[in-house]
């Protein structure tokens, strides 16, 4: 999109939202529409130089006892995993295991590319990785620290042993079969961690000492991250820059402007600003990426403490709010049209565990006052909407007000304080709520902890539903898998407990003189190895 | 002089005692609790009951009182219920930033203030006047908010210019600390200075008025000594009081001065700490905050009594 004048690129702007509502009802987002992801690279490569790149707020870094997305732009920089994911998130591909192979249903074994090393810094020294640390990093992420976050539940509960029978193979042999153990092997929180950093600093929330392309020299939370290139690094001639900052920048207009100002090379934007940045430089290059944060409309959560409470007990209300709930009105007045539409819980980019298109509940405000008068609701009903504010949500929750009273249910808004907000949803105590909800690369995290059996950041008593959610987890073949998957996603949509109104796309500005920066299925794979500068700065 | 500010010390203690007790009830009455906040996150901890306990927060409201307390007596002002770190040295790391940013707001508030507000009163009802009197009625209506963003946006835009976004200490490079602090500190200082500017010019106008500088004026004094010298060591005493209340106000930081040119001070660190109930955090940050103003108007009371000799502390 190269614009001829400012006018001209206010119109195409507005004509790539309108195909970016198209691309997203065809079940893809916008730049996944060509099917390979964007990789821009020019000329050859050069080396040296820093790269600066906007960061949000961080808690801590810590990759085994974090849950905050921010703290992977550190993570990647610094560690490797077993295995990670392509930048399309649709392949697993060897990072620190050179091979890989599942022996039988329950046994996986890992053989490490020799000769990695750590970090040249004290206490680790540059000494070689081994076994031995894998097997110590997954049983540090699998304990439970109480009054910790943590990522215990990928494998706490699942593992039956874990073997190291040499320096360079380890094998893990799962309890009974574990379908997502492999995702979660190559999820970027898995990373492998060294013994001696966690004894030296207790934990890790302030070190950042691994096998990755970068190492860290200062960390000041809420300030900056500064990394330099580590020189032994395994993957051999990367990384190319000298340098990786990371510039905290939490004000929005601010980012833009330090964006503009050239003091940041990658920058998150917000979608307003787009069209002027790009219509400032056309060289500018600006990376549209889908959330895996989803925005859901929930209904009443249920459980055996806590029923159901007319008028949501009538799926027949639940599947008439469904029906009078238009996506695209949310994704063009709240998103200005970046949004991308949904099938159901999981991400319609997340292939091939999304529902496709076909199944995509209809908008059909006669079906929905059809369904409110058999279930008893002809005149419709008073409820009440809780949503946390400020932000995005309290807008959706205006639109859903709006489309509700088509069908004359008459929503009342009630926008708290994000603490007061939060402690309403997680005592299940709502009639109705605009939520932001979170999936990941395994497509069971964007149903399990919202209505499996022991779910904890939605509860829906549908018991069905939670037999089949634990059983998709032990189904190895993944064509199987993948129905089951779709299953449990069609009989939620059926049984209506939330309405999926949108995935937000967010902009990643790049500067010109960023070279080869692949841009990523999702803002979590911030990876900084393959990037160089050609031309910094004018 | 000495008794009558060891006396004043002294009445700290009820008043930080106070001060503590009513933020360590209040953030604890607030809807939304660290508890529930805390077990929304993804496996932080299993049950609420062990949570509350490892924060503490199974005790008896008077108990967790008077355990804070002791703490605070000891130097202990906790640890965060988030980040772990411990406050004091968060407090500690941020301070000096927004003393520094106060300060130099409060500099150039002064610079701008005190001269004009001097010129309208001793040009009264002249066209010069009635330009700096209309500044100032701006300086206060025109949020400081807004105006850091119409800067930054229109700098940004018309020459690709941003002050720099990393933060130095001014002990490392003073340059490089200045050259990102002094533009919010203008800005910061021309929305104070246009209330010193009104309470300087109205207050110098009722010195003019007083019999000694009658005197003054008939002895055949030149203009400057009978400004300076008579009028505005006695037109300061007001002034002076404006300025502390600022001064303070501005000690606890200015969250949208901090989020936009991304200084590291206190204010966004005390919104965060209060939007996620994070409350020894808030605790920390009010006992130095109280400390802080009860210790600026003990400052401001001395001055007084170099300003007005009549002044008799005792």
């Amino acid at each position: 999109m190269k614009p001829v004048n400012p006018g001209t690129s206010r119109v195409l702007a507005h004509m790539s939202r309108r195909s970016f509502l198209r691309a997203g009802a065809l079940g893809v987002t916008g730049l996944a529409a060509g099917g390979t992801r964007v990789a821009w690279a020019q000329g050859e490569a050069k080396r040296g130089g820093t790269l600066v790149v906007r960061s949000g707020p961080l808690r801590g870094i810590d990759p085994h006892l974090e849950t905050w997305a921010a703290a992977l732009q550190v993570i990647h920089q610094t560690y490797n995993a077993l295995l990670k994911f392509n930048h399309d998130g649709t392949k697993i591909i060897p990072d620190l295991a050179e091979s890989w192979e599942q022996k039988d249903d329950l046994t996986y074994s890992f053989r490490l590319r020799p000769g990695v090393k750590f970090h040249n810094v004290p206490p680790v020294n540059g000494r070689e990785l081994t076994s031995e640390d894998v097997k110590y990093s997954i049983e540090r992420q699998m304990t439970d620290q109480p009054g910790k976050f943590q990522h215990a539940y990928f494998f706490l509960g699942k593992l039956a042993s874990i073997q190291t029978p040499d320096k360079y193979t380890i094998v893990f042999k799962t309890k009974e079969p574990y379908a997502p153990f492999l995702n979660y092997i190559a999820s970027p929180w898995t990373v492998i961690v060294a013994r001696e950093v966690v004894e030296k600093h207790g934990d890790l929330q302030r070190h950042a000492i691994g096998t990755g392309p970068f190492i860290m020299q200062e960390y000041r939370r809420e300030q900056e991250a500064v990394f330099v290139k580590n020189p032994n690094y395994f993957k051999k001639g990367l990384p190319y820059l000298d340098e990786v900052r990371l510039q905290y920048v939490i004000d929005p207009v601010a980012a833009t402007a330090a964006f503009r100002g050239q003091q940041t090379d990658i920058s998150l934007l917000e979608f307003a600003d787009v069209p002027s940045i790009k219509a400032s430089n056309a060289k500018i290059k600006v990376a549209e990426i889908t959330t895996m944060f989803p925005i859901v409309l929930r209904t009443r959560p249920y459980d055996e403490q806590r029923p159901l409470k007319p008028p949501f007990t009538e799926k027949k209300v639940r599947q008439a709010i469904q029906a009078a709930i238009k996506q695209e009105e949310f994704i063009e007045i709240v998103r200005s049209g970046w949004g991308a539409t949904m099938t159901g819980p999981i991400p319609t980019y997340r292939k091939p565990w999304a529902l496709p298109t076909a199944a995509r509940p209809e908008f059909d405000l006669k079906k929905a006052k059809r369904l409110l008068s058999e279930a008893g609701y002809a005149n419709g009903f008073e409820t009440e909407l809780i949503v946390g504010s400020p932000g995005d949500n309290v807008k959706s929750a205006q639109v859903v007000k709006d489309q509700l009273a088509k069908v004359g249910i008459q929503v009342n808004l009630k926008p708290m304080e994000m603490a007061q907000y939060y402690n309403k949803s997680y005592s299940y105590d709502y009639s109705m709520s605009v939520h932001t909800a979170l999936t990941g690369e395994e497509p069971e995290e964007a149903i399990r902890p919202y209505y499996g059996a022991n779910a904890t950041y939605y509860r829906w008593g549908n018991r069905e539903i939670h037999r089949l959610i634990d059983e998709q987890a032990k189904i190895l073949d993944l064509k199987k898998r993948v129905e089951m998957v779709h299953l449990i996603q069609r009989m939620l949509l059926d049984d209506a407990p939330n309405v999926f109104l949108y995935t937000p796309i967010t902009h990643y500005g790049v500067q010109p003189w960023v070279k080869n920066y692949t841009v990523p299925i999702n803002a979590y794979d911030q990876r900084y190895e393959e990037i160089w500068l050609d031309g910094k700065k004018a | 002089m000495s008794r009558y500010v060891f006396r004043r010390l002294m009445l700290l203690l009820p008043t930080l005692a106070l001060v503590t007790l009513l933020v360590f009830s209040i953030i604890r009455l607030l809807p939304g609790d660290i508890v529930t906040l805390m077990m929304s996150e993804q496996g932080y901890a299993s049950d609420k009951a062990k949570l509350e306990q490892m924060l503490g927060l199974d005790q008896p409201f008077h108990r967790q009182y008077i355990t804070y307390v002791a703490k605070v007596l000891r130097g202990d002002l906790g640890v965060s219920f988030w980040t772990k770190e411990p406050v004091l040295d968060e407090i500690l790391r941020r301070l000096p930033v927004s003393v520094e940013l106060a300060v130099l707001a409060m500099f150039f508030g002064l610079l701008i203030a005190v001269p004009t507000g001097i010129f309208s009163a001793v040009r009264q009802d002249t066209w010069l006047d009635y330009l700096f009197r209309t500044g100032a009625i701006g300086g206060l209506s025109v949020p400081g908010f807004w105006m850091a963003t119409v800067v930054i946006v229109a700098a940004s835009i018309w020459w690709q210019w941003v002050p720099p976004m990393r933060y130095t200490p001014f002990a490392r490079d003073p340059v490089k600390n200045l050259s990102q602090l002094v533009l919010p500190a203008v800005i910061l200082g021309l929305a104070l200075s246009a209330s010193v500017m009104r309470m300087t010019r109205s207050m110098v106008l009722e010195v003019l008025r007083e019999d000694y500088v009658r005197t003054a004026w008939a002895k055949g004094l030149p203009e400057s000594l009978v400004i300076f010298r008579h009028v505005l060591k006695n037109a300061m005493i007001p002034v002076v009081t404006v300025m502390g209340l600022q001064l303070s106000a501005l000690l606890g930081g200015t969250v949208i001065m901090e989020s936009i040119f991304v200084i590291p001070g206190m204010g966004k660190f005390l919104l965060d700490a209060i939007t996620w109930r994070d409350y020894p955090v808030i605790q920390g940050i009010n006992l130095f905050l109280a400390t802080g103003v009860i210790v600026l108007n003990l400052v401001i009371d001395v001055v007084y009594g170099f300003l007005d000799p009549r002044i008799r502390f005792g």
